[in-house]
């Protein structure tokens, strides 16, 4: 996924007005006690994220169900264009067994069904539990539940996604997902 | 270095009942040492705004870091009491959500604000329907500190004259109603049931941290100790009365000791009960204050049905209306079990209701971009309520200390048992019902609806455990929030509470408080302690 190389500083000056690497490390020593606001970049702003937990199938299953789940919409991006997919490889592989076993369950499934040659019409059967009313409870079958847990999270990380961020400021949506962080209070 | 370890009072706890403990107390001319397990909290220091994209975990947070604290985002999650060094136990299936948060100003950092009075429907419940005990007060006796109160922490709303929801002492909200939000009301007032504006504190920020602690250290009689995390109460061994508090540094896990005259025990409703239970001695072996036995008992909360209705405002789909269509919020007051009985519950509930919101895609039976253009077509269009209803005390829902399972700083925790009845799933489901009912009166189209609790301690209003009573055989304290059995120790938080309604209980919990510590102000002042 080719990622837009957005610099940015952590010490408050805005992203446009940050120097470049090379002019940071051009400028003059200072004798201030404080430290310079040193230019930095976000991890992956200008890195790809390592692929290391579902297997090179399930994850092709899992691009091919964010495709169809989440596709471009107007100005806003894909799921797989917002690096969604890629940032789920990470988030599932870092959360406890039981998740990871639905999203491994689930793609599994869709692996099987050789989901990924499937024309519109055949997945759209596979993907018929999304089309089921809402409930509390939600489906009780797993791999229903896997669909409708991986699309709520494509979805919200495609929301979340850098690349959504500026689509929304080009189309004059105004910053959205700013928040108070809260430091580590100790 | 001379070192002042014996204070009038030592308060244990910084939010609401504590806060209000030492305000009250210091300009009283009390000295008091205040504990808190938390750190101070710098607003411009400790936070700084980011992008959701910037986090590491992108908005989802770390996972499994709070299985519990449905409130905690990934910008907040560092403001929650962590899990793991604060774990408790229940029983495999019987989940009890317990939300807390060790800093100074505790919860009243992050509060709702909703400020809600109790009325005789809850002080004088046994009355109404006979059912677990009344309070050993009525509302004529709250009624004067409910009146400093709200005040004190600008309480905003609208005054009903309602029995069920009495008036305050608080600033008129006269804004007037979205268009959507005056049909729902209209739909109300045909099925004879009142609404109300939300009644709430005003400001960014109406914490103790701010509204209560600056005034109590101005007086230069409060001591303000963060980062101690209370072990035990001290009692003496010839009176068997409260001497001190034994206290952990959170950081170093130094062990401490103070004395004090009285101890005031605030420290949210159920570590306030794990506190005594922990302070067992051999002249209180069952807990310090334990000679009834009900200490930990007649655990109880409000239970939430969250989004019991989901409804779309269907003149506002493609931000079509006029501009004043919808918008704005309220509050259901109780309508049942008030002129009448109900037949399959006792007690009642409210909501709180909001409109202009968008649904989730989880509520929407459809994918791809068939969701997403319904998502932009129903952006801002909602109108969506949540129950908030009455939790029955019961002697079987309680807290003891498992004293196999010790948190990070070697103290026994707790297990929890809270399982909510018959009573509150009629209550939700006739809640549930009488939702779709106002809605539909107005007009409005149904999205979703369900009846279903979040789990027991989720709402944040867990009460009980260390109740009030006049009978010291079925109750840990007096109508003062005073010990039975040790009269030099009160507890004024939540677990005092006798029975809770459906209102939001900070109001309270801050007026008992300040009863509570006007009357210790005056036993010291006597001697009578």
């Amino acid at each position: 996924m080719k990622r837009r190389r957005v610099l940015q500083t952590i010490l408050g000056a805005p992203a446009a007005a940050a120097a470049t690497p090379s002019q940071a490390a051009q400028s003059p020593a200072t004798t201030s006690e404080q430290p310079s606001k040193l230019a930095t970049v976000a991890l992956d702003a200008a890195a790809e994220g390592v692929h290391r937990f579902f297997s090179p199938a399930q994850y092709t299953a899992l691009e091919k169900l964010a495709d169809l789940l989440i596709p471009a919409f107007g100005e806003r991006p894909s799921a797989r264009a917002a690096g969604a997919v890629e940032f789920l490889d990470f988030l599932i592989g870092e959360s406890p067994a039981p998740v990871r076993q639905l999203y491994q369950g689930g793609l599994d499934r869709l692996v099987r069904e050789n989901f990924t040659q499937l024309g519109a019409e055949e997945a759209g059967r596979l993907l018929a539990p999304l089309k089921e009313p809402w409930s509390y409870a939600g489906p009780v079958d797993s791999f229903s539940k896997f669909l409708v847990e991986a699309k709520i999270a494509l979805y919200q990380a495609t929301l979340n996604s850098r690349e959504f961020a500026e689509a929304s400021s080009r189309g004059r949506r105004g910053a959205s997902g700013m928040n108070y962080y809260w430091r580590s209070l100790e | 270095m001379a070192r002042q370890s014996e204070h009038d009072v030592v308060i244990i706890g910084s939010g609401a009942g504590g806060g209000m403990a030492a305000h009250t107390l210091t300009k009283l001319g009390v000295r008091c040492l205040m504990l808190d397990a938390g750190p101070l909290v710098d607003m411009d220091k400790d936070r700084t705004l980011v992008a959701v994209h910037d986090l590491p975990f992108q908005g989802f947070g770390r996972p499994g870091r709070f299985p519990h604290v449905t409130q905690a985002s990934e910008f907040d999650a560092n403001m929650w009491a962590d899990e793991k060094q604060n774990p408790y136990s229940y029983a495999a299936g019987e989940p009890y959500y317990w939300v807390r948060m060790r800093l100074i100003g505790g919860k009243t950092l992050r509060w709702g604000r909703a400020s809600w009075r109790l009325s005789d429907f809850e002080f004088r419940g046994k009355d109404h329907d006979g059912f677990g005990e009344n309070w050993p007060l009525r509302l004529a006796d709250l009624a004067p500190y409910y009146d400093r109160v709200e005040p004190m922490f600008h309480v905003t709303g609208r005054n009903e004259g309602l029995p069920q929801l009495p008036d305050g002492k608080i600033l008129l909200d006269e804004s007037r109603e979205s268009l959507a939000t005056q049909r729902f009301v209209d739909s109300c007032k045909i099925l004879g049931i009142h609404t109300t504006k939300a009644r709430r504190a005003t400001g960014s920020l109406a914490s103790s941290a701010n509204l209560l602690l600056p005034d109590a250290l101005a007086t230069g009689k409060l001591t303000l100790m963060p980062n101690a995390v209370v072990r035990q109460l001290s009692v003496a061994s010839d009176t068997g009365r409260v001497n001190g508090v034994h206290f952990v540094d959170r950081r170093s896990r130094r062990e401490f000791h103070v004395k004090a005259k009285a101890v005031v025990v605030s420290a949210s409703c159920l570590e306030s009960t794990r506190i005594l239970l922990n302070s067992a001695s051999r002249q209180h072996p069952n807990g310090l204050g334990n000679s009834s036995g009900v200490l930990g008992h007649y655990l109880f909360d409000q239970f939430y049905v969250k989004n019991v209705i989901t409804c779309v405002v269907p003149e506002a789909r493609r931000g079509k209306g006029p501009r004043n269509l919808i918008g704005g919020g309220g509050y259901v007051v109780r309508f049942r079990n008030i002129d009448k009985k109900e037949k399959s519950f006792i007690r009642g509930y409210t909501y709180d209701f909001g409109s202009g919101g968008t649904p989730s895609p989880r509520q929407l039976p459809l994918y791809g971009e068939a969701m997403l253009k319904e998502i932009e077509e129903l952006r801002g269009t909602t109108f969506s309520m949540t129950t908030m209803g009455e939790v029955l005390p019961r002697f079987e829902n309680h807290v003891r200390i498992n004293k196999d399972v010790k948190d990070a700083w070697g103290i026994p925790v707790l297990h929890i048992s809270q399982k909510y009845g018959d009573n509150e799933h009629a209550m939700a489901k006739d809640s549930m019902e009488m939702a779709e009912a106002m809605c539909r009166g107005a007009g409005f189209e149904v999205l979703t609806k369900h009846s279903t609790f979040v789990p027991p301690g989720e709402s944040i209003h867990e009460l009980g455990s260390c109740r009030m009573g006049r009978d010291p055989n079925t109750s840990v304290l007096n109508g003062f929030n005073q010990s039975h059995d040790v009269k030099n120790l009160f507890v004024v938080d939540g677990s005092s509470f006798v029975s809770g309604g459906a209102q939001n209980p900070t109001l309270t919990i801050l007026a008992l408080s300040m009863r509570a510590s006007e009357y210790l102000a005056d036993q010291l002042r006597t001697g009578n302690l």
